[in-house]
């Protein structure tokens, strides 16, 4: 990065890279940035989310289900995305696609899964913030 | 997994990443990690027992 004379901050390559990895692979953002500590640490908080959330019987959204879901579908599906490569493995393998309404903890499931997603998104714009050195 | 216990694992995630992706210093950290802890805990707390008085049977 570099700073110009009006104060405007000039991306570079690692910033997006440091980005784009942390959404692909939780923590890994932030220990391509030396901040080793914090990536094994928000890594593990994503993916606890991301598995306990299977394990309650929550459900993946995507384009698979637009026809149960609607709309809703693709917001869900945007949240899920959120955890980047698992989100997609899950669905190539076929891992928390079945709806699983009868047991008292899917919907619980479900949020957890979502915001996993939703929390991932949140620490890849703090990874790139931080290649940027926008934040320490 | 009682009901509970789910809203405080949930509670503790969420927590930990506006912690660490929140405030700058290590100190400060940890003291905004427990009061976004402290308050999605007591809040949830607060409304269960709101609930509780509706007569939503």
């Amino acid at each position: 990065m570099a700073e110009t004379e009006a104060g405007a901050v000039q991306v570079g390559g690692m910033a997006w890279l440091a980005g784009l990895l942390a959404w692909l692979v939780p923590g890994v953002g932030h220990l391509l940035l030396g901040r080793v500590g914090r990536g094994l640490l928000l890594a593990g908080v994503v993916y606890g989310l991301y598995f306990v959330g299977l394990l309650l019987g929550g459900h993946l959204y995507g384009l698979h289900n637009v026809d149960e879901a609607g709309l809703l579908a693709y917001v869900f599906g945007f949240c899920d995305l959120g955890t980047g490569l698992v989100y997609l493995v899950s669905l190539w393998g076929n891992i928390g696609i079945v709806e699983q309404a009868s047991r008292a903890t899917a919907e619980y499931g479900n949020v957890f899964l979502m915001v996993a997603g939703l929390l991932n998104y949140l620490l890849a714009l703090d990874a790139f913030d931080i290649a940027v050195r926008r934040k320490i | 997994m009682n009901h509970f216990l789910l809203m405080v694992v949930f509670a503790f995630a969420v927590s930990v990443v506006f912690g660490v992706t929140g405030r700058e210093t290590t100190r400060a950290r940890i003291f905004y990690g427990l009061k976004v802890f402290a308050e999605f805990v007591g809040i949830g707390l607060a409304l269960g027992w709101l609930l509780y008085w509706l007569p939503l049977r």
